[in-house]
């Protein structure tokens, strides 16, 4: 049974009317010397954005590097995805940014790969049907352990992109559901059920490739 | 508790998600129940297989310069942010349509122009080629009385080389160069900050032909044929002033 699931692609993040514009329009108030003030002003957020998003640096590298699978691709897409984050900046609502920063990221990811792959952006199906959750007992972890070093950097770059974002987030840079809920710009309910479906499908890859190499 | 209630639960409570009281529930599940322990620690083994197994990237060095030195930039991130990775290569493609479909359009129609443009697209390459590759000059001189007898014996012709200081030409020097399947000889005007290729070889008509501009690639070029002589101006300059360096250089030929 093939389900097809729409594939979520979301072009530009959820960016609000810049505040400081707004409240311009609303005062109408002409500071004396607009040139130089905005100077200042344009100074000033880009030193508190450098302060906020570029601790974030590794994390926004290492999502590109997963979800693009290339060095080169994510290097290009991270200094795009800075350069976004900065124009949506008025946006942020402050906090620890991380979600925030990685949500562009992301987004810049799909944009890119849409551009560049379009033959990633091919339908899901329900891999409960082709992978029957059947429940065995434990030899399956120490065979787990033993992939450690050997296959599960392939395996994950294996995952449909959509898990493997989510795999990543949670694994590798220790994300609370809320945060990537926040950075996939999804429900906390879809991180859980892609995160459970997600971590099913990695250890079948596991299995299959251990299997393949003995 | 059942299994029915308590899977939905379990990856939350493996990745702390769970308030303590709810953790508290599934834990008693766990100790009584043998499926879903044996799923909870394939749950677990297969997170500790991730973090100690898959690398997590780090940003280049190169990377974090390249992005703080962005950010720095007053232009760059403000305006010119957005078609950095964008727009430029739908421009791109957007433009090469339009050249095919023009190509496509002019050359039933221009059969005679085909040869001609051809030459365009050269002369184009080969003044880009001068300015990458910094291999603009063989020759660097502006007095023409050391660029025109260097090409002498590299030449089975004398191209033209006037010294053009006063018009606001300098003469920069000459190289030799490959265009219309010969060797050809290509002199380097400047003007202020203006690179400007002057390319010529003897023609194989021997019919004048007088000056046209074009565009092609943002370049603005000028072509003429004189006493034999083919000639083809190219710079990113403006084509008014282009057209008068394109005269200055016929008229003083014929002097």
């Amino acid at each position: 049974m093939h389900r097809s699931i729409a594939f979520p692609i979301q072009h530009q993040p959820v960016c609000p009317p810049a505040r400081g514009a707004r409240e311009a329009e609303e005062t109408g108030a002409e500071p004396e010397d607009p040139t130089l003030t905005s100077a200042i002003a344009d100074r000033e957020e880009r030193a508190s954005f450098e302060t906020a998003m570029l601790p974030h640096l590794d994390a926004a590298y290492n999502l590109a590097r997963w979800m693009t699978r290339n060095e080169a691709d994510a290097q290009d897409v991270v200094q795009e995805a800075y350069l976004r984050a900065l124009r949506f900046y008025q946006g942020f609502a402050g906090g620890n940014g991380r979600g925030w920063l990685l949500a562009i990221v992301r987004n810049t990811c799909y944009t890119w790969m849409q551009r560049n792959r379009p033959l990633e952006q091919a339908l899901l199906f329900d891999e409960n049907a082709h992978f029957p959750d059947c429940v065995r007992a434990n030899p399956e972890t120490e065979l787990l352990r033993r992939a450690r070093e050997e296959s599960i950097e392939l395996c994950i770059r294996e995952l449909p992109v959509e898990f493997r974002e989510i795999i990543v987030m949670r694994e590798l840079e220790g994300m609370s559901y809320r945060e990537i809920a926040e950075a996939a710009e999804v429900p906390m309910g879809t991180v859980m059920s892609r995160l459970a479906r997600g971590r099913k499908r990695l250890e079948r890859l596991v299995h299959r490739a251990l299997g393949k190499a003995e | 508790m059942t299994c029915d209630l308590a899977r939905p639960f379990l990856e939350a409570y493996i990745d702390r998600e769970l308030d303590a009281p709810d953790s508290l529930h599934i834990e008693e599940h766990l100790k009584a129940c043998n499926s879903c322990s044996g799923l909870q620690e394939r749950i677990e083994a297969l997170g500790s297989a991730i973090r100690a197994g898959a690398p997590r990237y780090r940003a280049p060095d190169a990377l974090r310069k390249r992005i703080q030195s962005d950010l720095r930039s007053p232009m760059h991130a403000a305006t010119l942010g957005r078609k950095h990775l964008f727009d430029w290569r739908w421009a791109a493609i957007a433009a090469s349509v339009l050249v095919s479909a023009i190509a496509v359009w002019q050359m039933p129609l221009r059969p005679h122009r085909e040869q001609e443009s051809l030459i365009a697209r050269e002369i184009v390459s080969s003044h880009v080629r001068s300015l990458m590759t910094n291999h603009l000059v063989d020759q660097p001189s502006s007095d023409q009385h050391a660029v025109k007898p260097w090409f002498s014996g590299k030449l089975d012709f004398s191209p033209t080389v006037k010294n053009l200081d006063t018009e606001g030409f300098t003469l920069a020097g000459g190289r030799l160069d490959y265009l219309d399947n010969r060797p050809v000889g290509a002199v380097i005007y400047r003007r202020r900050k203006h690179i400007l290729n002057l390319f010529v070889w003897p023609s194989s008509q021997s019919s004048d032909e007088s000056r046209h501009s074009s565009t092609t690639k943002g370049f603005n070029t000028v072509a003429w044929r004189t006493d034999g002589m083919q000639f083809w101006a190219i710079s990113d300059l403006n084509e008014h002033e282009l057209d008068l360096f394109s005269r200055l250089i016929s008229q003083t030929d014929k002097e």
